[in-house]
């Protein structure tokens, strides 16, 4: 698990109210912390500010897992 | 002798005219979450466009033929869709936020001679586009250097001289595609009369000018957006204000520092901005007995006690006077709070086989569900049962010549100039338009897309230990008088007995890959063969008939 997830895991763990422990990388970003897409572009809109990065919308198109959405901040560190 | 917009035979001349009049006006403003990309003004808009369409035209591209536009909301997108419609093309919008495989499949339907194209948006579809029948490729800010796989640049100047091509009211001005890519694509036909008459028709409902500044959330490529938010405001010397990101806050932030004075949100953005709203008024606890208290006193109608002043311009800028809503069916609920704020909102309901908006709600009356036809529609009830309610029929100016390339589609939607909506309704002895369900096979998500169920069931093929499966709307096989919280629901035949684990898992893990919108809610077990045709066609009718005979929606068990 790289760095990145692991800072997702926590910021969302956070967020969210859900067990950090519990979540993986596999697991799907909606349904693990239960949301929509709309709050789903606002944490990643948090993330952006935490990591110091900026994604555009097209890059998070198909992005569906929490691994898929490290990959996709990584691409832009 | 300049031409009055109003009475221009086409769009592109009826945009030609309004730049000639609102030259030095402001057009548009490209926003970048709180950058500003850039800022034009009509003539501005008119020369970039004329260098487009010379562009497209030393390229070969003429009049009646297809260009495409794929593209997030910004300035190109306005100049390619003014381009060409100067060049006499057809526009195809099509919705930037698809998968690549829908691109293809769409873009095969559409066979259009060009596609404009952001480059990271190509970058992706090249691979997986397929030659695109030779069309041309106009890719927009690709990075120097780029392998442009077979693309030309958007910036790169013209080789040709641009000769503007006429166009007369009825031919075909654009095609949208109102559903689908996998089964049934419904690539609606509509001529430039349909705009110069929606134009019109909702600009004198909606009291549109040049000082007004529209605030462009919904894509352009969505039909309402495209009617509302791209002609309307150019046709009517008003400004268009562009995010090119989505989210919440930066669309907020947009309305707030451009002033946007309309604006057109799928009820799914409206209920992030109430959303927004109420974590504000949480610091007012007795908000509604200030409110009234304030209404009860001498004040003005429309003005704002300064503590709601100040929530509201933080959250939607102090100039807001219209927020339409398109594309889906708003809750009551969300409606009146917003009414009960003062912040006007119309509800509008709407078809793009219809030519876009049909039917408005009175934003200065709280939202009952009713709204008013728009003047030239004709409305009937067909069929109606004992309560009034029946199949919505209708005859406008403004209907679709057809869907392309699909008579058989168009037949079943068009009679004798009557357009059959599927949609259920009645009207209300003031004339108004109550839609209250559907009577077709699909679903209108609270973020204004439609879906169809066909279109999912290729996601779901192969499933172990499925014998058959079918998709529907839920509320087309128990019909229910609600326009809001609709779901699709799997009818599934296992290979014997029931579902195993093994075929629930891999239907739970499929439908967690599609987009959220296009997601099954549940699933009906059922152990009959599908009824099919003599060719071993679906009879999807005649499945629906017997499952709701047989059943009722307590037989749906939740996915999860």
């Amino acid at each position: 698990m790289t760095e990145t997830f692991q800072r997702i895991a926590e910021l969302a763990a956070r967020r969210y109210g859900c067990d950090r422990a519990a979540l993986g990388p596999e697991d799907d970003l909606f349904a693990a912390l239960d949301i929509d897409s709309f709050e789903a572009l606002e944490f990643v809109t948090q993330l952006e500010v935490e990591l110091g990065v900026e994604i555009p919308d097209h890059e998070l198109l198909g992005v569906r897992t929490l691994g898929q959405l490290a990959q996709a901040i990584e691409r832009r560190r | 002798m300049t031409m009055d917009p109003r009475t221009a035979p086409s769009l592109g001349d009826a945009i030609a005219a309004s730049i000639e009049l609102h030259g030095t006006r402001l057009a548009l403003i490209e926003a970048d979450r709180e950058r500003e990309n850039g800022r034009w003004t009509y003539a501005q808009l008119g020369a970039e466009s004329e260098r487009f369409a010379a562009l497209l035209q030393g390229h070969g591209v003429a009049a009646g033929d297809r260009v495409a536009i794929l593209m997030s909301n910004q300035f190109k997108w306005i100049a390619s869709a003014v381009g060409g419609f100067w060049a006499g093309a057809v526009v195809v919008p099509v919705d930037v936020r698809q998968p690549p495989e829908e691109h293809r499949s769409l873009l095969a339907h559409a066979a259009p001679r060009a596609l404009v194209i952001e480059y990271p948006v190509w970058e992706r579809l090249a691979p997986v586009a397929g030659g695109l029948g030779g069309a041309l490729v106009v890719a927009c800010e690709a990075p120097a250097g780029a392998e442009l796989h077979g693309a030309v640049r958007w910036e790169d100047p013209p080789s040709g001289r641009f000769t503007r091509r006429s166009r007369a009211p009825d031919d075909v001005a654009t095609v949208v595609y109102s559903s689908g890519t996998a089964g049934t694509p419904k690539g609606c036909m509509l001529h430039h009369r349909t705009y110069l008459r929606q134009a019109q028709m909702v600009g004198g409902v909606c009291r549109i000018g040049g000082e007004d500044r529209y605030m462009s959330i919904l894509p352009t490529s969505h039909t309402t957006d495209f009617t509302v938010g791209f002609i309307l405001p150019l046709l009517s010397g008003a400004s268009i204000v562009h995010q090119r990101t989505m989210r919440p806050q930066f669309l907020s932030a947009s309305m707030r520092t451009y002033q946007a004075t309309f604006t057109v949100m799928a009820p799914r953005v409206l209920e992030q901005f109430e959303r927004r709203l109420r974590a504000r008024l949480a610091s007012v606890p007795d908000w509604p007995e200030r409110l009234a208290a304030h209404r009860a006193g001498p004040s003005r109608p429309g003005e704002f006690p300064p503590w709601l002043d100040a929530i509201i311009d933080a959250e939607l800028g102090s100039q807001l006077r219209l927020i339409m809503i398109g594309g889906a069916f708003v809750e009551r609920g969300l409606a009146a709070f917003f009414h009960e704020l003062g912040i006007p909102v119309a509800v509008g309901y709407g078809l793009t086989e219809a030519g876009t908006v049909v039917s408005i709600s009175d934003p200065r009356a709280p939202f009952d569900g009713a709204c008013h036809p728009l003047p030239g529609i004709e409305l009937e009830v067909r069929d109606a049962a004992d309560d009034g309610v029946g199949e919505i029929w209708l005859r406008s100016p403004t209907l679709m010549g057809g869907y392309l390339a699909a008579p058989e589609l168009t037949q079943a939607a068009l009679v004798d100039g009557w357009l059959r909506t599927g949609d259920l309704g009645r009207l209300e002895p003031d004339g108004r338009l109550r839609i209250v369900g559907r009577a077709k096979n699909m679903i209108v998500t609270s973020g204004g897309k439609n879906v169809y169920p066909e279109d999912i069931e290729s996601h779901f093929e192969g499933l172990p230990d499925c014998a058959e499966l079918c998709v529907f709307a839920e509320n087309y096989l128990w019909p229910a008088r609600t326009m809001v919280g609709e779901g699709l629901v799997a009818v599934l035949r296992p290979d014997r007995g029931a579902p195993s684990q093994a075929l629930l898992d891999e239907l739970r893990r499929r439908n967690r890959e599609l987009a959220e919108y296009k997601r099954l809610r549940g699933l009906v077990a059922w152990t009959r063969p599908f009824p099919t045709t003599a060719s071993h066609k679906l009879q999807r009718d005649t499945l629906a008939d017997q499952l709701r005979a047989a059943l009722d929606r307590t037989a749906v068990v939740p996915i999860g």
